[in-house]
């Protein structure tokens, strides 16, 4: 996928700094790593991109075509892309299987076999096939993630998105979670993800982008970028996840 | 022995302990009122409840009408109060807001006298069965406001953000996320308020509204029997409150893991 931003800046609401202030940023990928420190701004980044909240200025062109500002059009937008949250945002009173069939029902016209046959499948293919009954607080953290995985590859969106998937979960289920996120990207899903895993943005992503304190100081290969950064910020912060990790 | 009569903490109790405590908290309940009963050398006598069945049941059934009527109404005024403790217009958010604060910081028999008062002198409603219902809800749509306004605080604005992100329409992110949820949220404390709305109508027998407890007054005027009266009275309600109390602690059992 072709990804530009071009000039982008937000401000919130009755707040005076910018959270992201002119980010410009062109390149092709099939999976970009969006890495920084905490507070940096990749979160909201993430939902500019989804197109879960419109920027303050500039613009997001995706294979040339720019993110719609209307409330109409961006519905129609998020139809197109699969959102995987932190703590997995799956609808707490809805089954396993009810998250991932009641949007294709009611967003994507599919039939109820059909949603079912769909969600069924993907449960399976995710390792879930015990599941599919259950609700959000009945399983476990990696469970919780892999139905949110599922539920945004559902209606077959153009690419993922994936805010920290992992950052809530123990290390066991860490590496499921990677693990599965390295095949679908074998697979040839396009997905961009936020991550303080460094070694999967390294080895599994194909481009990597350094956000700190709202501004986009770097971007490039993943291996160039790990291996010879060129901003002191990169060098430090980079230097600071080495410290426990040698 | 130890087993029986303590809880471990944390721990459920066994099925004998059970058992075994609520007999002895009966025999002891009961004891205490035979005990009673003998120092004023008391006869227990039901008699009066065949003689007067017919306007028991009409007692009965007006309770269970005011009930359902005051749980209705109550609840779209709750509905709305609480909607309009959050309405950008600031004079609807502080009518809301007075209206709440006055009439759960005053009893309800207060406001059934003064409203009474005022419906019947003012407005021109005489009817007693209206106005009681009338005065009624009111009172309770203050409560059923706070009820539905901490729902509404409860819902977690990452569910909102997730049914934007799955391609739900403002319509169907109400109708398929926020409704589901704060019916989770607020169904078993409604059930709990209905079960408030029955008890707190035996005072509009205050303004003689016939219902359940009006009828046992009128009955225990005549023929004395103020125990027998009142005891019956109180099984009665229980009739109807019990009930509605174990649906809303099942309710809240099975939306658990919902919430
Ligand atoms: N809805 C909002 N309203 C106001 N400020 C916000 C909002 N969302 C985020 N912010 C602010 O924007 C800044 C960037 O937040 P963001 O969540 O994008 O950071 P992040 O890089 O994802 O951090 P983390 O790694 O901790 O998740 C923070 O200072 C945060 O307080
Ligand atoms: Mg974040």
């Amino acid at each position: 996928m072709k990804l530009e931003i071009n000039d982008l800046s937000l401000t919130f609401h009755g707040q005076s700094a910018p959270v992201l202030s002119h980010v410009n940023f062109a390149d092709s990928f099939g999976s970009l790593a969006i890495i920084g420190s905490s507070g940096g701004g990749k979160s909201t980044l993430l939902r500019l991109l989804g197109g879960l909240i419109s920027p303050t200025s500039g613009e997001i062109r995706i294979d040339g075509d720019r993110i719609p500002t209307d409330a109409a059009s961006l519905q129609q937008y998020r139809k197109k892309t699969g959102f995987v949250f932190q703590n997995g945002g799956l609808f707490r009173h809805m089954t396993a299987l009810e998250n991932i069939t009641i949007p294709l029902i009611q967003v994507h016209g599919y039939s109820q076999e059909a949603a079912q046959m769909r969600a069924l499948e993907l449960l399976k293919q995710l390792g879930l096939e015990q599941d599919g009954n259950k609700h959000p607080a009945q399983l476990s953290g990696g469970q919780r993630q892999r139905v949110a995985i599922a539920r945004a590859l559902a209606a077959r969106p153009s690419f993922l998105l994936l805010d920290e998937p992992t950052s809530a979960l123990d290390p066991e289920y860490t590496s499921e979670i990677l693990t599965v996120l390295n095949q679908l990207k074998q697979e040839g899903v396009q997905m961009i993800i936020v991550t303080h895993e460094m070694g999967f943005a390294w080895h599994a992503c194909d481009k990597v982008a350094f956000l700190q304190n709202g501004t986009l100081l770097e971007w490039g290969e993943s291996a160039s970028l790990f291996q010879s950064p060129q901003t002191p910020q990169l060098k430090q912060f980079l230097s600071k996840l080495l410290e426990w990790n040698r | 022995m130890k087993h029986i009569l303590l809880i471990p903490e944390n721990e459920k109790p066994t099925l004998t302990a059970a058992i075994i405590n609520t007999l002895l908290v009966s025999v002891l309940l009961i004891a205490l009122f035979w005990i009673s009963l003998n120092q004023i050398q008391m006869t227990l006598d039901f008699s009066f409840i065949g003689t007067y069945r017919i306007r028991l049941i009409k007692g009965f059934g007006m309770t269970v009408a005011l009930g359902l009527i005051g749980f209705i109404i109550s609840f779209f005024i709750g509905l709305l109060s609480a909607l309009g403790q959050s309405c950008k217009i600031l004079a609807v958010r502080y009518f809301c807001n007075l209206y709440v604060m006055l009439i759960r910081g005053t009893p309800l028999i207060m406001q059934i006298y003064l409203f009474f008062y005022i419906l019947g002198t003012a407005w021109g409603i005489e009817n007693r069965f209206v106005a009681g219902i009338l005065i009624l809800s009111l009172f309770e749509g203050a409560y059923i406001a706070e009820i539905l306004r901490a729902g509404i605080q409860a819902l977690d604005p990452e569910q909102m953000e997730a049914a934007r992100a799955v391609g739900f329409t403002r319509k169907q992110t109400v109708r398929f996320v926020l409704l589901p949820q704060l019916i989770v949220l607020t169904v078993p404390s409604l059930t709990g308020q209905f079960a408030s709305i029955i008890k707190d109508s035996s005072l509009l027998s205050m303004i003689a509204v016939i219902e359940l407890t009006q009828t046992i007054r009128e009955i225990t005027a005549t023929n004395f029997k103020l125990f027998e009266g009142y005891l019956f009275l109180g099984f009665l309600y229980l009739c109807l409150t019990l009930p509605i109390t174990l649906l809303s602690k099942r309710l809240e059992r099975r939306f658990r893991h919902e919430a």
